[in-house]
């Protein structure tokens, strides 16, 4: 009985020559992907760069170009967009931190909010939200300040107009603080999440007090993550369109990300030398952030990880707790909650007006919304394309974690690196490289879906392969070993052990993609067009040829179909403990 | 039992010991690139020839190459020289990965013992007869028939359905060498699989480790840095020590007469002295060649004059009684530590300024601070050129 | 346009959009009148008929269309199919689609004169004659710049107040815009959207000099996209008053019961539309046909009904030419746009 356990299977023969291999195998297609996914990234942007270098362009193209990086309104934009990203910055990093220690170290932690705040920007669209601040905080006609200058008249306070107005440089301020914050929490809090807590015992049991801890144990271990966080900001800051258009350009206060969608998309001829003159100044405030980042986190005397994810005592703050968690829900409303409930306001009103009455309430907007057709296309556009964008992009951010797990050489990381560049070189750049490389010669893909996909699936790439990647590290590298050596290739490990294993993973990947890419508003308003809309597009002409009730009923829509798919995903993950 | 079997040949024939599972090594060199861009030699230049149904243990310290040779043998490392054959089949040859891991004749336990959890213990087990290319894998009814067979030889056939997640450690073990050995693997892998597991369970774990290899028959190479468990499964141990095999041989080999120091200090509790290659007494003519150390003169035939040498001597070969003065024997020495550890006590002895460690029976006079005295005996003593 | 009509089955917003889609015929908000009785037909009817479709380009606002679309209709039994933008995005549109060799417009409706005059020797538009376009024979001379395009009405410019602020009777000439009331609360309308917002600048600047500009750029005017943006803003007594105003972009709200007005103080411009029909378009027949019935009296009234004014006189239901109206001189204003613009501060 015992050698009948090791009786081979009956085979042919075993040969010691290599079999032959057939053509394409699966190696062989993941690498044919991320080859296609290499070139579609650095395609557009080696052509833009050596436009820039005066390679392949018409001298009045490239004097074009420098013209505008040398006008005076280039200085006057860029100082506006320091200025406002930098102040916003400040602060969000500020609010970031304190709330990501709130919740991973003390007692003030609220769950669902350590969850929910890093998703808020996918929550709610950033041009909803600022739309609806503009619902609420216009200084005249402003929800929001209405009820205000109610209730101050009820204690015999008159105000005729404001309080708060929104147009102006505090309340552009605001508004990117409300939306740099989450990006902030979600570096900070990761980074808390791998420090050992050991840390900040010894200090407390030293005899320091939780913010004494904070300041002086915690925020300097945390320099990795605090640098990670001002690139985010700086890089999500430079890039953000929507709201500066929407609240920003009627006070007057221009930035560069609105003069360059400007540029492509409004002016005819579009003004692609110009868009790429203005761009020049966003890469180098990039490259600049990145090389500070790089500066911080080498000066090395940042805390290691433990690797035990033991999770410590919580601090108790005391009288200080609700206070804290005051703050915490008070920024959750403000960045989600207020606008949203601005947008429903106005969506239900026939013309916006400051005098709220419940009696004329309407639902026309909504209706409205399904009627007209540019609206109505873009809406089933952009379900249709971020369907198929968000699976290209995990099927093919699934392929490329493939190529990349599977050697670690100089190779695969430098190509790792690549796959990265969309998101860390900013969607506006991305997006004007995409103009200039496709929509003209060779590819004329000016005015079609293809280009549109294209670039959705560029643009979003680097989310793909986190998730991805993400969900292949909880799968634990034996569990493939182990399908090789029990004598499967590697399309079969990939079929049968990886692929099942992952799914969970890749399918909330996937539900977060179909997020991003129907809120897009970047590479929609430059790529989208009248016989191709899409929802990005179609909001941004509501917002300059559109009713405001319109408006904000599809800002509402748009915002109800996010939050929905978001809430499954999170609810999906608790159940099944998915990595994300 | 020949590997040249035809498809129509059933399960059930099969007489006789096998034949094959020998695993052959030749010259085996591994780099790795480094952080800072550098090489990192992990294996440089290791032979090996394991004979067929022996149950081998790669022994070492981390970072020794222990478990590069082994994934080597796996086909999970590709090595940059020499030749690795398995059975008859060449998996390796002069650096040319000839059979991918796929391709090979192993079968595999993995530290984490790596069951699929989406699969049932049935499903995990029968999965190396249902891959591979497509005209080699057996029909249904063959994969029904063998996974029983192999489930019930291991005595889980019970468990047939059930999830990974509900098994026990040792279930876990079975089902994953069931796995190991379905498809008629003759040599089996084993990457640390006890080392996750607590102390009393790995003791019973190792013991059904063992029954079930000698059973069966299948040539076992593990991998571990745990000695106790290199002695108690080995029929050879190898030693390895950075990227070199040390020493060959069983465990008595191993124990009494490491060939190097590293050996030495490795396996067991030696006490490790410096010394040098004297003549005694100075005396040219009829002097014995002896290590000249703080514990005293041992003879040896071991290198030259004036080298430096180490002399190792098993903490159990030596012997402590009290100090009296009348006593003769031995070297005086005071006690600076005495550790009770179970059966014996581990007591610290300084002698002449070296400090050394000697298991004894548990003695109530031997506290710290007595005086005592001291020897061992020399032909335990093992002498090694630095 | 979209991409599948297979999507329209998404989840219970179908239900509605099915209701919505399938709906039954536009509703006019007045009555269509018949065609002019005392006009030759067009030669061209029957092959008009025959092609069974037009399809226009236009920037007029959505509720001036349906009364075209059923007039239209009504009139000769063919469809009209509207792609309504604004008139920069129509002429970027039509233009990125003869680049392309596609003629998707037969008649193409925008407020300027310069994209017609620069595509005349590239043969975009065709000439319309007489035989097939019989209302040219009654259409003021004044008003047919050339063979291949024709002017077909006029929005005169005035100032949309809101009438909690502002008594629209006491709005009787351009100094309102300098009001007190007005300052910091005055909606701009963007003027470089079209060339007639800048000729109203260039006309502001020649009546009260320089310094009237510069006046308007210290009411720290907000600048606004288009004019509906900029009528909301009225409508909900952010801004108190609008300007340069077309009522069009305030009717609605009007209707809706805003407490919004438009006044034309003198002199004024107008933003003037212009029509051309494609040559070798989709349905080239068709498309003068549907030209010749925008010139007449029965095309004008269903046209201009509430918000434009006519060439013709004595339209029912259009906006009157407001004394001392004037036809700008757009090319002069164009050529001043950046000196223009500074002097407002934008």
């Amino acid at each position: 009985m015992s050698t009948t356990l090791l009786d081979r299977t009956p085979e042919p023969e075993l040969e010691s020559t290599p079999r032959k291999k057939p053509l394409l195998t699966f190696r062989g297609v993941c690498w044919i992907v991320m080859a296609i996914v290499v070139f579609l990234i650095l395609y557009p942007l080696v052509r833009t760069a050596l436009g820039m270098l005066g390679i392949g362009t018409d001298a009045a193209q490239l004097g074009q170009m420098w013209a505008t990086f040398w006008q005076r309104s280039t200085l006057t934009m860029t100082v506006n967009t320091v200025l406002a990203v930098g102040i916003a910055g400040i602060g969000a990093l500020a609010a970031g931190a304190l709330f990501a220690w709130a919740n991973e170290r003390t007692d003030a932690r609220l769950g669902f909010a350590a969850r929910s705040l890093p998703l808020i920007p996918m929550f709610i669209p950033s041009i909803a939200a600022a739309v609806g601040w503009v619902f609420l905080a216009s200084s005249n006609a402003g929800l929001l300040n209405v009820l205000i200058r109610n209730v101050l008249g009820t204690v015999g306070i008159e105000m005729t107009e404001g309080p708060l107005n929104i147009h102006s440089w505090p309340g552009l301020i605001f508004a990117y603080f409300l939306f740099l914050t989450p990006y902030a929490y979600l570096t900070i809090s990761s980074g808390l999440q791998s420090l050992d807590p050991a840390l900040e015992e010894a200090s407390r049991s030293s005899g320091a007090s939780a913010f004494t801890t904070f300041r002086r144990v915690t925020l300097p271990s945390l320099r990795p993550s605090l640098a990670a966080s001002v690139l985010l900001i700086a890089t999500m800051g430079f890039a953000l369109f929507s709201i500066p258009l929407v609240i920003g350009t009627p006070a007057g206060i221009d930035v560069l990300p609105v003069e360059i969608v400007h540029m492509v998309a409004h002016e005819y001829p579009s003004n692609k030398a110009g868009a790429l003159g203005l761009s020049i100044v966003v890469v180098a405030v990039v490259i600049l952030c990145w090389m500070l980042q790089r500066r911080l986190v080498r000066s090395g005397g940042h805390a290691t990880i433990s690797g035990r994810g033991a999770r410590s005592a919580a601090l108790q703050l005391g009288r200080w707790r609700w206070p804290v968690r005051i703050a915490m829900l008070g920024f959750m409303a403000l960045t989600a909650a207020l606008p949203l409930l601005g947008l429903i306001a106005v969506s239900l009103q026939s013309y916006w007006t400051a005098n709220f009455s419940f009696s004329s309430l309407t639902l026309s907007n909504y209706e409205s919304l399904f009627d007209n057709e540019l609206v109505w296309g873009g809406l089933q556009n952009s379900v249709v394309l971020a369907a198929i964008g968000a699976t290209a992009a995990i099927v093919a951010g699934a392929l490329i974690t493939m190529v990349v797990e599977s050697r670690r050489s100089k190779v695969t990381q430098t190509l790792d690196g690549i796959v990265k560049i969309p998101a860390t070189l900013t969607h506006i750049i991305i997006a004007v490289a995409f103009v200039v490389a496709f929509a003209g010669a060779p590819f004329y893909l000016v005015g079609t879906y293809a280009i549109l996909m294209l670039a959705y699936v560029v643009l979003y790439i680097p989310q793909a392969t986190f998730y991805s990647s993400a969900a292949y590290h909880q799968v634990g590298r034996q569990l493939t070993e182990a399908s090789a050596t029990s004598g499967a290739a590697a399309w079969t490990t990939f079929r049968r052990v990886l692929l099942p294993l992952m799914a969970p993973g890749l399918i909330a990947g996937w539900s977060l993609l179909f997020v991003l890419i129907t809120g897009d508003i970047t590479a929609s308003s430059m790529l989208a067009g009248t016989h191709t809309p899409v929802v990005g597009f179609v909001i941004l002409d509501l917002w300059t040829s559109g009713t405001y009730p319109r408006l904000a009923a599809l800002g509402v829509l748009m915002t109800v179909v996010a939050s929905i798919v978001v809430l499954t995903v999170m609810w999906l993950r608790d159940k099944l403990r998915l990595v994300l | 039992m020949s590997v040249l079997s035809t498809r129509s040949r059933s399960s059930e024939t099969g007489l006789g010991t096998p034949s094959g599972g020998m695993v052959e090594v030749t010259g085996l060199q591994m780099d790795y690139l480094d952080s800072k861009g550098g090489t990192f030699t992990a294996l440089a230049g290791v032979d090996l020839r394991i004979p067929s149904g022996e149950f081998w243990v790669l022994l070492g310290p981390s970072g020794c190459g222990k478990t590069t040779l082994l994934r080597c043998l796996a086909g999970l490392e590709k090595p940059v020289k020499g030749t690795v054959r398995i059975d008859s089949a060449v998996a390796v040859q002069d650096g040319r990965v000839l059979l991918e891991a796929q391709e090979r004749p192993v079968g595999m336990v993995f530290q984490s013992y790596a069951l699929w959890p989406h699969m049932t213990v049935f499903q995990n087990i029968a999965y190396p007869l249902t891959v591979g290319p497509r005209s080699r894998r057996p029909d249904r009814s063959y994969v029904e028939t063998r996974v029983v067979t192999v489930m019930e030889a291991m005595q889980i056939g019970h468990l047939r359905d059930r999830k990974i997640g509900e098994l026990s450690g040792g279930q876990q073990q079975r089902v994953a060498l069931a796995r190991a050995v379905v498809a008629g693997n003759k040599v089996v892998l084993f990457d640390e699989p006890l080392s996750n597991i607590d102390a009393k369970v790995r003791e019973q774990l190792r013991a059904e480790l063992k029954s079930m290899q000698k059973e069966f028959g299948f040539t076992a190479v593990y991998v571990t840095h745990d000695q106790a468990e290199a002695m108690d499964l080995a029929d050879k141990i190898v030693v390895l020590d950075h990227g070199k095999i040390v020493q060959v041989g069983d465990a008595r080999d191993i124990y009494y007469s490491p060939t190097t120091r590293h050996v030495a200090e490795f396996i067991g509790t030696s006490n490790l002295i410096s010394g040098t290659i004297e003549v005694e007494n100075h005396d040219e003519a009829m002097g014995r060649r002896v290590a000249s150390t703080a514990i005293g003169n041992i003879p040896t035939e071991v290198g030259n004059l004036d080298d430096d040498v180490i002399v190792s001597v098993r903490a159990h070969d030596w012997w402590l009684a009290p100090d009296s003065p009348s006593a003769t024997n031995g070297l005086a020495g005071e006690i600076t530590s005495a550790t009770l550890l179970g059966h014996y006590s581990d007591y610290v002895v300084e002698v002449d300024g070296v400090s050394v460690h000697v298991w004894a029976d548990d003695l109530p006079w031997a506290e710290v601070g007595a005086k005592v005295r001291v020897g061992f005996d020399q032909s335990k003593a093992r002498v090694f050129v630095k | 346009m979209r991409l599948s009509l297979k999507t329209c089955a998404i989840g219970a917003v179908s239900a509605l959009a099915l209701a919505a889609c399938s709906g039954g015929e536009p509703e006019t908000r007045g009555a269509i009148p018949t065609l002019d009785a005392d006009l030759p037909a067009s030669s061209i009817v029957e092959a008009a008929q025959k092609e069974g479709k037009v399809v226009w380009y236009t920037p007029i606002p959505e509720f001036g269309i349906s009364d075209v679309l059923v007039g239209f209709e009504k009139a000769y039994g063919i469809k009209v199919e509207v792609v309504r933008f604004p008139g920069n995005t129509l002429i970027q549109r039509y233009s990125a689609e003869r680049e392309a060799g596609q003629v998707l417009a037969d008649v193409m409706h925008i407020p300027e004169t310069a994209f017609f005059e620069d595509s005349k020797d590239k043969g975009w538009f065709a000439d319309l004659n007489e035989s097939e376009v019989p209302a040219l024979a009654n259409w003021p001379q004044q008003f047919i710049p050339d063979d291949h395009y024709v002017m077909v009405n006029t929005q005169p410019i005035g100032i949309t107040v809101n009438t909690d602020e502002f008594d629209p009777a006491e709005v009787t000439s351009w100094d309102s815009l300098l009001d007190k009331r007005a300052s910091t609360r005055f909606a701009m309308v963007d003027p470089t959207n079209n060339p007639y917002y800048l000729a109203w600048l260039r006309m502001l600047e020649e009546q009260y000099g320089p310094e009237f500009l510069e006046s308007i750029a210290a009411q720290s005017p907000k600048k606004l996209d288009s004019a509906v943006p900029a009528a909301q803003q009225v409508a909900a007594h952010e801004s108190v008053l609008m300007a340069p105003a077309a009522v069009s972009g305030s009717l609605a709200l009007q209707n809706e019961g805003a407490p919004i007005e438009t006044v034309y103080p003198e002199p004024t411009v107008g933003i003037e539309g212009y029509v051309g029909a494609s040559a070798d378009g989709p349905h080239p027949n068709a498309a003068k046909l549907f030209v010749n019935y925008l010139l007449t009296r029965a095309g004008q009234e269903v046209l201009n009904r509430g918000y434009a004014a006519s060439p013709l006189p004595d339209i029912p239901d259009s906006i009157p030419m407001p004394e001392g109206y004037t036809r700008a001189d757009t090319a002069a204003a164009i050529a001043e746009k950046k000196r223009l613009l500074g002097l407002i501060g934008l």
